[in-house]
């Protein structure tokens, strides 16, 4: 299982490589479209649309890094007064929630892209994009981030049950001070690593 | 009605469920609660539909830029040159913080990214020169806070969205707030280092030549302002497509560094941030809907007619109330799961959507530096990589009163932030 979730962790990676660059491309895009506009006056239309699929495919390959690096927003306020059992019991329900929703909304996006296939939707603008094409791709991202959720949930669980508490906060925890901290800090070390070898 | 939504949400929040999914776990109960139609069915539609938002696309794209300006080196060169020019005051180097954060917050759109960068080149100065460390960690986080006040602004995005409030009239409403809260910090230094003179530390050396040379380092920020902003103005292009604009220029700055480690770390930083955002907005879209649908927002607006307060009473309440929410709520998902319920209520009672958005961005602002939850307060400590968090809240503290004299101008002058807006678009 703990490889089936590093393998995860390489996906969920690449998947943000992936989005970012999406979403880079669609910046030229834009760029290109804004000049051409400025310049010759004429408008090849389309690129605020293909923009608008660019975010939503590159957002729904990413919700799984996000939350295999514990980057969805918790509220703690409260959870750090709290003894060590009763966090990790609130790790293992968040993360269940957050699943069974994300499940919820990739279940019905699914109904939006078979409907969208039974009819041939194509979307009312100029370029009438054939909407099963970006939905396919957004559905995918949504149908991974279900799998590796359901992964995380089910080695968090694992851990539970076996009193394995180190574990449930490692993959489940909500980032605590110290630990945005250290990554700040990693990140500004790599930075620096990266400016000295300039 | 009112009731049941609070408990629910305020439990859920407080068991440090993920809030994306708290705002759907809400509408789901109300939905299951109250409504006639499975309004759940829609949440794919929704969710589509928020995901392809054009106007959110701006978001990432913000996020993007922040990420290439964060490795490109450009605020180091703007520090040296603010250094050069506000260092004679009172305060020193704390100017350069307060003013290289105004002049960052101008190109970039977001409070975090603004301190963490500024920190990051500030703190090694502290020691060097002797300055009093809280004081001078406060003047960080506190004029990082400026990020979203100043265009371009995420948070401003997200609140335009969701009011449907022109975003480009937002802009230019934020820009003399920004500037005169960015005073009102300067002003904060002076009186304290008058009133203790050993906070203020050794003046780095300067001369008017240096000053003159140092002039071109400034020229990058402007000319990404210039494209963001003035593309907007000038009627090139919409906010999405001026976000896409300062991409490609904060790339081709960055041109040199351009390496595929640095790209993929670009990406997995942007897209951490653009996913939480977007999780976040996919819950609260269909907990809006929901709650139009079944009526709540109604409910509430009835219900503050009812108490019976005057508008500026109702407006003060509202101002306790996020100064109390920011003090416990990371401030994005506490700005999107309150907006859309509080600013209908506030227009409603005759105010302007456009100052009722630069008043949110100021509580929100506040947020950041209020204790025990202050996402800028763990930028700068995090940066430093020393001593107590202790140390950060104590310094911001002059600068939540300076925060709170803005808000109170603001109420007292709406015309601070909307003459400029009025002349020129209305």
């Amino acid at each position: 299982m703990d490889r089936l979730l590093a393998l995860s962790h390489r996906v969920a990676r690449a998947g943000t490589w992936f989005g970012g660059g999406l979403l880079v491309a669609a910046s030229f895009l834009i760029g290109i479209d804004v000049a051409i506009r400025k310049l010759f006056n004429l408008s090849i239309g389309g690129a605020d649309e293909l923009s608008g699929y660019a975010l939503a495919i590159a957002s729904a390959w990413a919700f799984a890094y996000a939350l295999l690096e514990r980057g969805h927003v918790r509220i703690d306020s409260l959870y750090v007064a709290l003894p060590r059992r009763a966090r990790t019991v609130l790790d293992v329900f968040g993360l269940a929630v957050f699943v069974a929703f994300m499940a919820l909304v990739a279940w019905r996006g699914f109904g939006v892209f078979s409907e969208s296939v039974k009819l041939d939707a194509h979307s009312m603008s100029p370029i009438a994009t054939p909407l099963v094409y970006p939905q396919a791709l957004w559905v995918a991202g949504l149908v991974v981030f279900v799998l590796i959720g359901s992964l995380l949930l089910a080695r968090v669980l694992v851990a539970f049950v076996t009193g394995d508490a180190a574990t449930v906060h490692r993959l489940a925890g909500s980032r605590s001070v110290t630990e945005e901290i250290g990554q700040e800090a990693r990140h500004l070390g790599e930075r620096r690593e990266e400016e000295r070898g300039e | 009605m009112i009731g049941a939504t609070i408990v629910i949400l305020l439990g859920l929040l407080a068991l440090s469920v993920p809030v994306a999914s708290v705002l759907g776990v809400v509408g789901l109960s109300l939905d299951h609660l109250f409504s006639f139609l499975p309004l759940r069915l829609a949440i794919g539609e929704l969710s589509w539909a928020v995901s392809t938002d054009v106007i959110l696309v701006a978001v990432p794209l913000y996020i993007l830029l922040g990420e290439f300006l964060l490795r490109s080196g450009i605020a180091e060169r703007m520090y040296g040159a603010m250094t050069h020019w506000l260092s004679w005051l009172p305060g020193g180097l704390m100017h350069s913080n307060v003013g290289t954060c105004t002049m960052f917050s101008a190109v970039s759109g977001s409070s975090v990214a603004t301190a963490a960068t500024i920190g990051t080149i500030a703190v090694g100065e502290i020691r060097r020169y002797g300055y009093n460390e809280r004081f001078f960690l406060g003047t960080v986080a506190a004029g990082g806070t400026l990020g979203i006040l100043i265009p371009p602004s995420i948070n401003m995005i997200v609140y335009g969205v969701l009011t449907e409030t022109s975003i480009p009239q937002l802009y230019l409403a934020g820009m003399v707030p920004g500037l005169v809260l960015a005073s009102l910090f300067a002003v904060t230094v002076i009186i304290g280092c008058v009133a203790r003179p050993h906070w203020g530390g050794r003046r780095p050396e300067t001369s008017w030549s240096m000053r003159w040379r140092s002039l071109p380092d400034l020229i990058p920020p402007l000319v990404i302002f210039v494209v963001v902003i003035g593309s907007i103005y000038g009627g090139i292009a919409t906010p999405t497509e001026s976000a896409a604009l300062g991409v490609i220029i904060a790339m081709a700055l960055t041109a040199r560094r351009l390496s595929w480690p640095m790209l993929r770390a670009v990406a997995e930083g942007a897209m951490r941030s653009t996913a939480m955002i977007m999780a976040i907005l996919v819950g609260a879209y269909f907990l809006n809907f929901v709650l139009s649908s079944i009526g709540l927002a109604g409910r509430v607006n009835e219900f503050v007619l009812d108490v019976g307060l005057t508008p500026m009473g109702t407006l003060m309440v509202v101002v306790l109330f996020y100064l109390v929410l920011g003090m416990f709520m990371e401030t994005l998902s506490m700005m999107i799961a309150t907006v859309p319920l509080i600013t209908p209520v506030i227009i409603g009672l005759g105010f302007d959507p456009v100052w009722f958005g630069v008043l949110v961005m100021l509580l929100v602002e506040t947020a950041l530096i209020t204790p025990p939850v202050g996402v800028n307060l763990y930028v700068v400590h995090g940066v430093r990589g020393r001593g107590q968090l202790h140390d950060v809240m104590v310094g911001a503290a002059p600068f939540v009163v300076a925060l709170l004299a803005m808000i109170g101008l603001l109420i007292a002058f709406p015309q601070i932030a909307l003459f400029v807006p009025e002349a020129l678009m209305r």
